[in-house]
C-alpha cells in the first residue's frame, strides 16, 4: 500500500468516470440553482419563515445529494471489477487491494461529497449576498447527528449494493451485509434517539401528567444514548466498508 | 517459477474445470497450452493470474499465492485475455494511467511492437477492432517486461502478417528468469515459437514436456509396436528428414494425444522416466 | 525470404536457408553467422530450434563455434555442402525424377530436348 499508488488509482478513477462525475455535479448544481436562485427571497421579511424555508431547502438539497451520491456510487465504485473482459485493467492492476479500496473510498466518499458540499456553500453564500434578509446562516449539516448518520450510511450501503449487483458469486454474503447494515441503522435511530427538546419532538405527547413517546424510547440514559448514536454513526459505515473490503479481497470472476 | 500441486480449478466446487493438476514450470521457456475450446485453458490462466480462486490444492507463482493479489506479484505478471475490453481513452492516456503501476514499462518498446504488428494508431481504445485490441494489449504487456506473460489465444483476430510479427517479437524476448505461457487451439500458430507443450484433455493435464523430449520419445521408443493409425501422424516428420534428427509435427501429435489412449499411456510412461 | 512453409520441418528449412547463403558465396569462409537470438527473432522461431540447427551444422562441420564469440563458416563449408547435395541429388532426386518420367510417359529424347532449350537461355 503506497501513497503513490493511491494517487495513481484516484487519477485513474477520475479518468474512467469523469463523464459520470460531470453529470452528477451538473445535476446537483442545477438543483442548487433551482433552490436558491429565487426572486421570492426578496419578499421575505420574517426571520422565522426564512429559517423554515432554508431548512426545508437544505433537507431537499441534502436528500438530492444523497440520491446523486448513491446512484453514482453504485454505477462507479469498483467499476469493471467483475467484468470478465476487463480483469487485466481493473482487478489485476498492480496495486495492493488496500490501495484500491482506499482510492475508491476517497473518490466516492470524500471527493465527490466534499465537492458537492463546497458547491452548496457557494450557492448559499451567493444567495446570502444577494438577499440581505437572510441573516441566519450556518454550515449545512451542522445540526442533527442523525443526518450525518444517514449521509454516511446511505453511501456505505451504496457501496455494498454496488458489490452485490456486481458480484458473480456468493451474493447472499453481500445481501446479508446490506440487511445487517440496514437493521443496525434503524436500531440507533429508534432506540437511542435522544430527545433533547421535548417541546419540539413530534413523537412525544402529553398523556395526563407525564410524557409519552409514540416510538420506543431508548433504554439508555440521555448521555448514553448520545454515545450509542455516535458509536453507530461511526462504526456502521466502517463496518460496511470492512465487509466490502473483505469482499474485494476474495473477488473472483 | 510456477508450482501447482493437486490443483482443482474452476467456478463451482461440484464441477471443477480442471482436476488434479500437477505442474512445475521453469524459466527461459515458452509453454504452449493446447486443448480444445472449453478444456480449461482460460480457467488455468485465470487461476495463475489471481483472478480466479482455486477450488482446491496448492498454487505458487514466483513464491506468491496469486489470489492474494499482492502488488509486488501483480507487477511481475501480465495477462492478455482472449476476450478483452479496453477502457474509453486514448492510447496515450492509457499508458499514462496504467504504466504508472509498471515500473519496468518502456514506451519505446511498446511502440516498436505496435509498429511491427501494423497497429492502427489514433483510434480510441474502446473503438478498436478485436485484432487491434489484442495487439495493443500484447504490446503493452510485453513492454512492461514482466517475469511471467500469460497469453490466452493471442492469435485470435490477427491476420497472417501480424501473427508472424508476434512470433518474431516473442522469439526475440530475453527470457532469463522469465517464462511465457501461450494458450491456443490453433497449433500451427504457435508450434514454431514454443519450446514446451502442455496438453489439456478432459479436465486434466495429460502432458507437460519439452518438444525435444517428445521428439526423442517418438523416435527412439517402442512406438512402432502400437498399431493405431493415429500415431503414425505424430511421426510424420520424424526420421526421414535428415537421418537421426527428428522434428515433431505438433498438430498431428496433438491429435494423436487427444484421440489415442495408447499414445497417452506411452508418452506418460516415457516422459516420466526422465 | 523468411517465410515458413509446411512441407519440411522448420529446422530443415532454416538449415537450407543457411546452406543457400554459403553455396551462393554470400557467406564465405570465416564469415560470422547471425547469433541464435538474432536468427530466431528474424524467423519468429524458438531459439532452441536455431540452436539445434547450429549444432547440427557444427556436427556436419559446415560451421564451427568460438566460445563467447559465435558461429563461423568453416573453410570447407561450400565443398561439404556441394558434396552432400550432389549425393542427395544422385541418390534421391534422380531416381524420383526417373520414376516420374516413367509414370508420365516422358521419353528420354524429349527430356534432352527440353534440357538443351533451357541451357541455351
Amino acid at each position: 500500500m503506497t501513497t503513490q499508488h493511491i494517487l495513481d488509482l484516484i487519477k485513474l478513477h477520475f479518468r474512467l468516470n469523469w463523464k459520470r462525475i460531470t453529470v452528477a455535479l451538473a445535476l446537483f448544481i442545477g438543483f442548487l440553482f433551482m433552490c436558491y436562485a429565487r426572486e421570492s427571497y426578496l419578499s421575505w421579511h420574517e426571520d422565522v419563515r426564512i429559517e423554515q424555508i432554508i431548512n426545508s431547502l437544505r433537507e431537499s438539497c441534502f436528500a438530492v445529494m444523497i440520491i446523486i451520491g448513491f446512484i453514482y456510487t453504485i454505477y462507479s465504485s469498483f467499476r469493471g471489477y467483475d467484468n470478465k473482459r476487463m480483469v487485466a485493467t481493473t482487478l489485476l492492476v498492480p496495486a495492493s487491494t488496500e490501495s484500491k479500496y482506499i482510492a475508491e473510498w476517497i473518490c466516492t466518499f470524500m471527493i465527490l461529497p466534499l465537492t458537492m458540499i463546497a458547491l452548496w456553500l457557494v450557492a448559499e453564500t451567493i444567495s446570502l449576498w444577494f438577499n440581505e434578509g437572510m441573516t441566519s446562516f450556518s454550515i449545512p449539516l451542522s445540526e442533527d447527528v442523525y443526518k450525518y448518520d444517514g449521509f454516511l450510511s446511505f453511501w456505505a450501503i451504496a457501496h455494498s449494493i454496488a458489490f452485490f449487483v456486481r458480484s458473480a458469486g456468493r451474493k447472499w454474503y453481500i445481501l446479508l451485509s446490506v440487511a445487517a447494515g440496514l437493521a443496525i441503522l434503524r436500531l440507533p435511530l429508534h432506540y437511542s434517539y435522544p430527545f433533547q427538546n421535548i417541546m419540539s419532538d413530534s413523537h412525544v405527547y402529553m398523556n395526563g401528567s407525564h410524557f409519552v413517546s409514540r416510538y420506543p424510547v431508548s433504554i439508555f440514559s440521555e448521555q448514553m444514548s448520545c454515545v450509542v448514536s455516535v458509536f453507530f454513526t461511526l462504526t456502521l459505515p466502517i463496518a460496511m466498508y470492512v465487509l466490502g473490503y473483505l469482499r474485494l479481497k476474495v473477488r473472483e470472476l | 517459477m510456477i508450482k501447482l500441486n493437486n490443483l482443482q480449478a474452476g467456478y463451482r466446487v461440484k464441477s471443477p474445470v480442471l482436476k488434479d493438476v500437477n505442474l512445475t514450470l521453469q524459466e527461459d521457456r515458452i509453454y504452449g497450452l493446447l486443448g480444445s475450446n472449453g478444456s480449461g485453458k482460460t480457467t488455468l490462466l485465470n487461476t495463475l493470474a489471481g483472478a480466479l480462486e482455486p477450488l482446491g490444492g496448492k498454487i505458487e507463482v514466483l513464491g506468491y499465492t496469486p489470489l492474494e493479489r499482492k502488488a509486488k506479484f501483480l507487477e511481475q505478471i501480465a495477462y492478455i485475455q482472449d476476450e478483452l475490453e479496453l477502457p474509453s481513452m486514448s492510447a496515450e492516456q492509457f499508458v499514462e494511467s496504467y504504466a504508472a503501476f509498471r515500473p519496468k514499462f518502456s514506451n519505446g518498446d511498446m511502440n516498436h511492437y505496435l509498429k511491427m504488428m501494423n497497429f492502427t494508431f489514433g483510434i480510441r481504445l474502446d473503438k478498436l477492432s478485436l485484432g487491434n485490441c489484442k495487439k495493443f494489449a500484447i504490446a503493452f504487456a510485453l513492454a512492461s517486461h514482466p517475469r511471467i506473460v500469460l497469453m490466452d489465444e493471442p492469435t485470435n483476430g490477427l491476420d497472417i502478417e501480424s501473427k508472424q510479427a508476434l512470433r518474431k517479437i516473442l522469439a526475440g524476448q530475453d527470457l532469463s528468469e522469465r517464462l511465457i505461457i501461450i494458450s491456443s487451439h490453433q497449433v500451427a500458430d504457435i508450434e514454431d515459437i514454443i519450446s514446451d507443450v502442455i496438453i489439456l484433455r478432459e479436465n486434466r493435464i495429460v502432458l507437460n514436456s519439452s518438444l525435444g523430449a517428445i521428439g526423442e520419445a517418438l523416435q527412439f521408443g517402442d512406438i512402432q509396436n502400437i498399431e493405431e493409425p493415429l500415431y503414425v501422424n505424430g511421426l510424420k516428420a520424424i526420421g526421414k528428414a535428415e537421418g537421426d534428427y527428428s522434428d515433431v509435427d505438433l498438430e498431428s501429435f496433438y491429435l494423436a494425444m487427444q484421440n489415442s489412449e495408447n499414445m497417452r499411456n506411452y508418452l506418460s510412461k516415457v516422459i516420466s522416466k526422465k | 525470404m523468411k517465410q515458413m512453409s509446411d512441407n519440411k520441418p522448420v529446422f530443415i528449412q532454416i538449415k537450407e536457408w543457411i546452406e543457400q547463403h554459403i553455396l551462393r558465396g554470400e557467406w564465405s569462409k570465416g564469415h560470422q553467422l547471425p547469433s541464435v537470438r538474432e536468427l530466431s527473432a528474424e524467423f519468429g522461431v524458438n531459439p532452441n530450434t536455431i540452436a539445434r540447427t547450429y549444432e547440427r551444422l557444427t556436427m556436419e562441420q559446415t560451421i564451427y563455434s568460438v566460445r563467447g564469440v559465435g558461429y563461423f563458416v568453416s573453410d570447407q563449408a561450400k565443398e561439404l555442402i556441394e558434396t552432400r547435395r550432389r549425393e542427395e541429388f544422385r541418390k534421391e532426386t534422380i531416381p524420383q525424377f526417373i520414376a516420374d518420367m516413367n509414370l508420365l510417359g516422358i521419353e528420354l529424347e524429349e527430356f534432352i530436348k527440353h534440357y538443351n532449350e533451357t541451357e541455351k537461355r
